[in-house]
């Protein structure tokens, strides 16, 4: 009863990690939107987003936050273009391949860990984990290195007719995976938008999800080492 | 020493305030920056003018600070509260590291709202407590402070007996006015701007959560530490004369470290600069704030006052009420007062206006002294 109280926190801490990691694939990774600013000026918001199951959500809301649209499509719809759909699709493919493996392994060698009462192993759940960790944060790195290239070959990121008073944008005007489009100093918007950004993008929350489920498979190799040390003095006392 | 037994509480505190955290954290990231809540949706031209309703927001983060760098280490920090949670409940021996850790990566939240403030209270205050385990958390610093915040007496009878406490005491009056100190030069600060910058910055700070600081804000906090001393030292020896005038003998040191205890919720005028209002009201908020936690403190006084003189209530009522009283005059014409007080920039104080109305209600809690028999000897 003593070794499986002490093992609680070590099993809340490595399930939390793996349910980051596999939430993440559901949460959108990268997204491009109205600022708030251009949301306050407009009255209108519009919102891109690109997840790991090759879907894109597309909303447009109003100033009250009522949906005038929302709509979920399939990545084919996104372009007609084959060389740049194949493109993205393998930035997004390899990418998920990478985080699912990770949290496979992470979930087998941490049942493993449990299960199994051999303290010898204890070298190899290590590593296991490590090993997890380092997939799963590969997977953000890689996306965050390989996305905004093939995207930027886009015609466009909405096949929505945008509010005439927005500032245009194109795919090609992003070549970072973080930044914005700023509302030009001289413009007829009001002297508190000029200078702030119109349009956002960015990797969003996804994304983030699974950078914190790699830090903690990382910091969990730890906690699993605490475990095992606990367990082999209990075992010799 | 009374040790505690478990490490469970602790344990829950912290992991608790790291959920927060993260949670926060990735609410930020994926918002791209401050998250707002506000009173209701608002035209910006509508947030200046005397004739507009009144209209606040509540921030969390700053925006400015949205970048991919910020938020790497928001969610490290996030991470390191949830594991330090884990393994101080398995290693509670390294209670140092795993507390200094914890109070770090809580004070790196606020940059994304702190987890909604509670997660970086939760951070901080098991912290805290994590650097004294074993000791049991009633008898901690942050123990004290928050049983003296939430009216136990039994803690003034402990700081009133035990003369080892000075030093916490005096630690607990120089870290509940920094934080004040904070609050109010960032609240200040972020008003003047608005005021002076009505087509700009004004619009930036409400409705997308701006916050602007320089080196000045810095003032407030230093300058609170060291005048906190000082009135610290005018009330106690105001307190300690009221009461032998009113037949009550006591020790003057005794009556200093409920003082300072006492001071605790001024603590929470750190929180002034999450809420901010449409410019004709910016005052509104500061003044809620100072007068509940003053009121706080005056209560506070009276429940450890009565404990340590083993007087009834009305008596301490009226210790606290005539010392207190002298006591606000003092800190008005030094403090204050436009034309008298010692000049300190960034900063913002309760100033009632017309003097005859302060002096009104002075008098009103004076004659509710007198009417529940506070002032008899007997």
């Amino acid at each position: 009863m003593y070794i499986k109280k002490k093992w609680v926190p070590a099993i809340v801490f490595v399930s939390i990690a793996l349910i980051c990691g596999f939430l993440s694939i559901f949460l959108p990774w990268w997204s491009v939107g109205t600022s708030p600013e251009a949301e306050v000026l407009t009255n209108v918001g519009v919102r891109t987003e690109y997840r790991l199951l090759k879907t894109v959500l597309l909303y447009k809301r109003t100033g009250n936050d009522v949906f005038s649209l929302y709509l979920y499509l399939n990545m084919v719809n996104v372009t007609s273009n084959q060389d740049i759909f194949n493109e993205i699709y393998s930035v997004f493919d390899m990418t998920m391949w990478l985080q699912v493996s990770g949290i496979v392994v992470g979930a087998v060698v941490f049942v493993l860990a449990i299960v199994i009462d051999r303290k010898k192993l204890k070298t190899l759940w290590v590593i296991g984990m490590l090993i997890s960790a380092t997939l799963v944060l590969a997977a953000p790195l890689y996306f965050m290195y390989n996305f905004v290239p093939s995207i930027s070959k886009l015609d466009q990121f909405t096949p929505v007719t945008l509010p005439e008073e927005y500032i245009p944008i194109k795919p090609a005007n992003v070549s970072t995976f973080f930044g914005n489009m700023t509302i030009p100093k001289a413009s007829t918007y009001p002297s508190w938008a000029q200078g702030q950004p119109f349009w956002i993008w960015g990797a969003t929350s996804g994304f983030f999800l699974a950078l914190t489920a790699s830090f903690m498979l990382f910091a969990s190799t730890v906690i699993v080492n605490f475990a095992l040390t606990e367990r082999r003095k209990f075992a010799l006392s | 020493m009374e040790r505690e037994k478990s490490p469970m509480r602790i344990t829950v505190m912290m992991f608790i305030g790291g959920i927060l955290i993260l949670l926060n954290a990735l609410l930020f990231a994926s918002n791209g920056g401050a998250i707002i809540w506000s009173s209701s949706a608002i035209q910006p031209q509508n947030l200046t003018g005397a004739k507009q309703p009144l209209w606040w927001r509540l921030g969390f983060g700053y925006r400015g600070l949205a970048n991919f760098t910020t938020l790497m280490i928001l969610l490290v920090a996030a991470v390191v509260i949830v594991f330090s949670a884990i393994a101080f409940f398995m290693k509670p021996r390294y209670n140092k590291m795993l507390g200094i850790s914890t109070i770090i990566c809580g004070i790196i939240s606020l940059v994304s709202g702190g987890g909604f403030i509670i997660g970086m209270i939760l951070a901080v205050g098991s912290g805290l407590l994590a650097l004294e385990f074993p000791k049991k958390a009633e008898e901690t610093f942050f123990g004290r402070i928050y049983r003296a915040a939430r009216f136990d007496s039994s803690v003034f009878k402990s700081v009133g007996d035990d003369p080892t406490i000075s030093k916490q005491a005096v630690l607990t009056l120089m870290f509940v006015n920094l934080l004040s100190g904070i609050g109010i030069g960032l609240y200040a600060y972020n008003s003047s701007i608005m005021v002076n910058n009505p087509n700009t910055l004004l619009q930036r700070i409400l409705l997308f959560g701006e916050m602007r600081f320089d080196a000045t804000i810095f003032t407030p906090p230093i300058v609170f530490m060291g005048i906190a001393i000082i009135k610290w030292v005018i009330l106690t020896g105001l307190l300690y004369i009221a009461a032998l005038s009113l037949g009550v003998k006591t020790g003057g040191e005794k009556i200093g470290r409920v003082v300072a205890f006492a001071y605790a919720p001024i603590a929470l005028q750190f929180f002034i600069p999450f809420v901010f209002t449409s410019d004709a009201y910016l005052n509104l908020w500061p003044s809620i704030v100072f007068i509940v936690t003053n009121v706080w403190v005056a209560i506070i006084l009276m429940v450890g006052l009565k404990q340590i003189m083993e007087i009834g209530f009305p008596k301490a009522f009226g210790i606290v009420t005539s010392a207190g009283s002298a006591y606000y005059l003092i800190n008005y014409f030094m403090f204050i007062k436009p034309e008298t007080a010692i000049r300190i920039s960034r900063t913002i104080s309760l100033l009632i206006y017309p003097e005859e109305y302060m002096l009104l209600g002075i008098f009103a809690i004076l004659a509710f002294g007198v009417l529940i028999g506070a002032f008899t000897k007997k």
